[in-house]
């Protein structure tokens, strides 16, 4: 019985207001789906990166490196490591992007890989660990003339099985076909500086031969426990006859990077799904309050003939638990078709894991999360029920007890003795009227302007820190100065010498400027377990333009820290540390700290100038006024072949793709959401608000007033309610959402401590306020442009 | 504009001709008015009668431009309403027209003495001066000068209703337009407002008022009686006098009883 009067209630209200219910309903819904959406693409990503992981067996700890090396070392080192479990050196060649060519026999199509600018290592499969996987998840054995490219590469240059790789050999062109792709567990994220290719033992070997490839290995361990990577790493570094001129990396870090660029998106779907429910729970509170006050007598007749409150609440609470319900199942089977969407790079670089009952549960969790925080908060908003006074609801038709009223009475007389029209100077009666509604009613009104404050930070945060890693001036974060063009001179057996004619030539060209040479040195320095490699740019810093957090840039006898190495060794500016070099110790003074997100953002920059015996270079240089850097960068290439040399645009492009690919997409979500609620919550606030003003609007439209000067004075309240909280989210956007993504940023551990929005300010605080502004404008233009032709006199009669 | 002290003249305001409404919003539309003739002369105090649901407020909103009839015209001091725009009708109800209605409808963000003000002051923004000079003394007049500061809910029903009037009358207007002006307030509240009114009348303001109120309609000069949308009966009553007003409401009652009032 009661049950079908709640549910004959509820029908009856979602049938009436169905404006108003849908406007609700919609931004349930995209809450639901956000937080579904988000919980989805996190399960999906753990689970897939898991599984594969399983399958691919990543090594818990590698070395990279170029040249000569001793294996008999590397076999004692392993045998003095019980922790270590299986070890292999895996051998790779190196080929420059623009040293291979595709072409598809079968419709003439072709290129060069020469767009990418990471490093391409042609290795066979593994047999005992660190397995290149295919699409399937099998483990391919390439038979002779048979290449497995990267998955990446497949989306990048839209490679196909049966087409021809050609790679340029000392000896001529070694052909080979397409027969599948694989997934690599190293080497999948864009961060990544080089990525594998499958080939055969046959190929390999006579590939090898050819030469004009870089030989370079890895070593490779796993381990009994992955905790003990660290410690190994330690041991391995300190050891001084171990092969480590290249990167080294553990598990854990392959596992931070490998989920960072997936869980962003999901992070900031959450997010921005959090902002959705305030929004939605703002304006639930806002129509409940109007409901009770509409229907406020009724409540008093329930009181009255005993009924008691939580009965009365539980009929009007019938309708928000359906509508959540309906909005999280609405949701959630939204969600399904947008996780596809979302993880399809995901599926691609890692497969996809079997549907598990984890999959199903962690989206329905948070689906349960949002239903039960929604109807708790409105379930305390109906608690106003309780203070309803029976005679005060059916004799007044008020919610409010005696002394609300009298309160209410006194701070009314208190306003209107300050306002005085006839000492009002102004000549627009109508701003003047709607200037005075609103601050009567602000209390009403205030819900605009907070969600047009939480759209604009939901829409401008993302598109500012899309700008920001954008923006040339991002690579001063990743621990370089800014500048045109960057040259890396890796291993190779004349390094030393093409450095110096790389800088000779460099110095000596009109068309580029300021030239700066840094070479990457390894020192030792102690940390909790005994002496362990730093690595150190070595170069003048004088005139580096490069922010530091803290402190300076190195002056003679000073080395700066990066964030991460300064949090790891726990020193700050004006503190001393000791480094090793060749069995030399020095102190240094720590000038000062920076910011770098490169290579697991250790690093350190030592005032000084090296030119042999270091294991890399690196030249920045600015191209000259007139001058095409992309000219300059082919005609260096030409000249050292060596030499990689990258427009540095391009080179940030590349490394931060799996960033700016994450941002880009929460940035296009966040600003279709941000706009639609926008549009969608004005157009219900003003539909619930003129029906409560239409008696004011028949009195004035009686003495005189004409709809026109109607619509516009409530066009006029909505446009700054709309302008003012636009205006507030995009400035706190533009300082406290700095600090908000800056401590996100921090958290995920990328070497980030202090983020400088380095914005569009067109995009961000021109055209997505004002585009903000026109669709919550545009929400008043088509709820008001209805008052047009009604009878004013049935505003009158209610 | 104003004729001498409670005569109507034979020049004719206001006039409908062949007027009727029909709301399309319900199903099936409701025909609420058959073709109304009437007129309204300079002066002249007018009351609509009838019962509930006969249409005699929609005869009042379609002859003051609040609504438009569906057909037929409306006449103001020879002047087409029914072919004005919006905003050239609201600039006839500012300037030429008087609203009282049941319900006192004010601005509660203003004190009394602003929204009463507030449609003169639209009507003559060039003569700030003389409108609050002429709303000073309306209030003065209707005794409610001494709460021109306060807030609508300081003062009461009575008081509230006199507002509406010198808001009514301080545009000068052609005709004041009632509806129901008593319906909310107490025998003693009522009788102050009608009191008002007559007083109103007294100076040569046309007012056409609706009512269900014999007394209230015994103040009137000529009664009109509406049933099912049609004009019925017409009763000229002569001049109000206090002294008759017993006999007079008498005899209205019985006149309204052989129309099955």
């Amino acid at each position: 019985m009661r049950d079908s009067i709640r549910f004959r209630y509820t029908y009856n209200d979602l049938t009436k207001n169905k404006g108003v219910n849908l406007a609700l309903i919609v931004i349930l819904v995209l809450s639901a789906f956000l937080m579904a959406t988000g919980s989805m693409v996190i399960e999906r990503t753990l689970s897939s990166m898991g599984e594969f992981f399983d399958e691919a067996a990543p090594p818990h700890f590698l070395q990279m490196h170029k040249g000569e090396y001793d294996p008999a070392e590397l076999e004692r080192f392993a045998s003095e490591h019980p922790e270590v479990e299986e070890w292999l050196i895996e051998e790779m060649l190196g080929y420059d992007s623009a040293a291979i060519a595709w072409e598809r026999p079968s419709t003439g199509e072709g290129g060069d890989l020469s767009e990418s600018l990471i490093d391409n290592l042609f290795v066979t499969q593994n047999q005992d660990f660190d397995f290149l996987l295919d699409e399937d998840g099998a483990k391919p054995e390439p038979g002779a003339g048979e290449v497995y490219p990267p998955v990446a590469y497949e989306h990048q240059f839209g490679l196909e099985s049966g087409d021809l790789l050609r790679v340029q050999t000392a000896e001529g062109l070694q052909e080979l076909r397409v027969a599948g792709f694989v997934r690599d567990s190293q080497m999948a994220s864009s961060l990544s500086q080089s990525t594998r290719f499958l080939i055969s033992e046959e190929d390999f070997a006579a590939m090898s031969a050819a030469g004009g490839a870089i030989p370079e290995i890895i070593v490779e361990y796993r381990l009994t426990d992955t905790s003990l990577a660290q410690s190994l790493q330690t041991a391995y570094e300190s050891d001084e006859a171990m092969p480590k001129n290249g990167e080294s990396v553990t598990y854990d870090l392959l596992l931070i990077i490998n989920a960072i660029s997936n869980g962003l998106v999901a992070a900031a779907l959450m997010f921005a799904s959090l902002l959705l429910v305030a929004i939605a729970l703002l304006n639930a509170r806002f129509v409940i309050r109007g409901t009770l006050e509409d229907e406020v007598r009724q409540i008093g007749a329930m009181k009255a003939i005993g009924l008691p409150n939580r009965a009365i609440s539980g009929l009007y609470l019938a309708k928000y638990r359906a509508m959540t319900l309906i909005a999280c199942v609405v949701g959630g089977a939204l969600s399904i078709a947008a996780v596809q969407v979302l993880t399809r790079t995901l599926q691609a670089d890692y497969g996809t894991a079997d549907i598990d009952l984890l999959t199903v549960l962690v989206p329905v969790a948070a689906l349960v999360l949002v239903y039960v925080f929604v109807l708790s908060i409105c379930r305390r908003i109906f608690g106003k029920i309780r203070k309803i006074e029976v005679v005060n609801a059916l004799v007044h038709g008020s919610t409010l007890d005696d002394r609300q009223t009298a309160r209410r009475a006194k701070r009314e007389a208190k306003r209107v003795r300050r306002t005085s029209l006839a000492s009002y100077r102004g000549a627009n009666l109508n701003r003047r009227l709607a200037m005075l509604d609103l601050r009567a009613e602000a209390r009403q009104w205030v819900l605009i302007p907070i969600v047009m404050f939480l759209a604009a930070v939901l829409m401008t945060l993302p598109v500012n820190l899309l700008s920001t890693f954008s923006d040339p001036a991002f690579v001063t974060f990743m621990g370089s100065p800014e500048s045109d063009l960057r040259a890396d001179l890796g291993f190779a057996e004349d390094v030393d010498a093409v450095h110096a004619d790389l800088l000779a030539a460099m110095d000596a060209d009109e068309r580029l400027e300021n030239v700066r040479a840094y070479a990457s040195v390894l020192y030792e320095t102690e940390g909790e377990e005994g002496w362990e490699v730093l690595r150190v740019d070595v170069g003048d810093y004088s005139d580096a333009g490069m922010p530091y957090t803290e402190g300076g840039p190195p002056e003679t006898g000073e080395i700066a820290l990066s964030v991460l190495n300064a949090a790891k060794y726990d020193l700050a500016a004006g503190d001393e540390i000791r480094v090793r070099q060749d069995g030399e110790t020095t102190n240094l003074t720590v000038s000062g700290v920076y910011q770098d997100i490169t290579g697991g953002g250790l690093s350190a920059k030592l005032q000084g100038e090296v030119d042999s015996d270091a294991s890399s270079y690196t030249v920045f240089a600015d191209a000259a006024e007139g001058t095409d850097t992309a000219d300059l960068v082919a005609e260096y290439t030409e000249a050292f072949p060596s030499a990689k040399v990258t427009p540095m645009r391009e080179f940030m492009e590349q490394t931060l793709s799996y960033l700016t690919e994450a941002i880009r997409s929460a940035a296009a979500v966040t600003f279709v959401f941000g706009l639609g609620v926008a549009l969608v919550i004005t157009s219900l606030f003003l539909k619930l608000r003129l029906a409560r003003d239409r008696q004011k609007m028949g009195m004035l439209s009686a003495v005189g007033f004409s709809t026109n000067e109607l619509i516009t004075q409530v066009r006029g309240k909505a446009l700054v309610a709309v302008v003012a909280g636009t205006v507030l989210g995009s400035v706190f956007a533009a300082t406290g959402g700095e600090g908000l993504a800056g401590s996100l940023l921090s958290m995920a551990g990328l070497g980030l401590v202090d983020l400088e929005f380095l914005p569009n300010p067109w995009i961000s605080y021109i055209a997505y306020p004002a585009l903000l502004i026109t669709a919550g404008y545009l929400g008043a233009v088509f709820l008001t442009a209805r008052l047009r032709g009604a009878d004013k006199s049935s505003w009158l009669r209610g | 504009m104003k004729e001498e002290a409670n005569m109507s003249s034979d020049r004719v305001t206001l006039e409908c001709k062949a007027l009727t409404k029909t709301y399309f919003s319900t199903e099936p539309p409701s025909q609420v008015l058959h073709g109304i003739d009437l007129q309204v002369r300079t002066g002249e105090f007018l009351v609509v009668m009838g019962a509930s649901g006969s249409g005699k407020s929609t005869l009042l909103y379609s002859i003051s431009g609040m609504d438009r009839p569906t057909s037929g015209n409306v006449l103001l001091e020879g002047r087409e309403l029914t072919s004005l725009d919006d905003t050239e009708v609201s600039r006839v109800r500012l300037t030429k027209m008087g609203f009282i209605f049941q319900q006192a409808y004010f601005l509660s963000n203003l004190n009394l003495q602003d929204n009463i003000l507030l449609p003169a002051l639209k009507a003559s923004p060039n003569d700030k001066d003389g409108v609050v000079k002429r709303v000073d003394a309306l209030m003065e007049r209707f005794g409610i000068d001494h709460v021109k500061r306060h807030g609508i809910t300081q003062v009461s029903g009575g008081q509230l209703q006199r507002a509406s009037i010198c808001r009514a009358l301080a545009g000068e207007p052609a005709v004041l337009f009632a509806d129901e002006p008593t319906g909310a307030l107490n025998s003693s509240m009522s009788t102050e407002v009608m009191n008002a009114l007559t007083d109103v009348h007294s100076d040569g303001t046309t007012i056409v008022m609706v009512t269900h109120d014999p007394a209230c309609a015994a103040r009137a000069d000529r009664v009109v009686y509406l049933r099912d949308g049609l004009l019925v009966d017409t009763r000229d009553q002569g001049k109000w006098t206090e002294a008759a007003a017993k006999q007079r409401e008498d005899d209205l009652f019985s006149w309204l009883s052989d129309n099955g009032f």
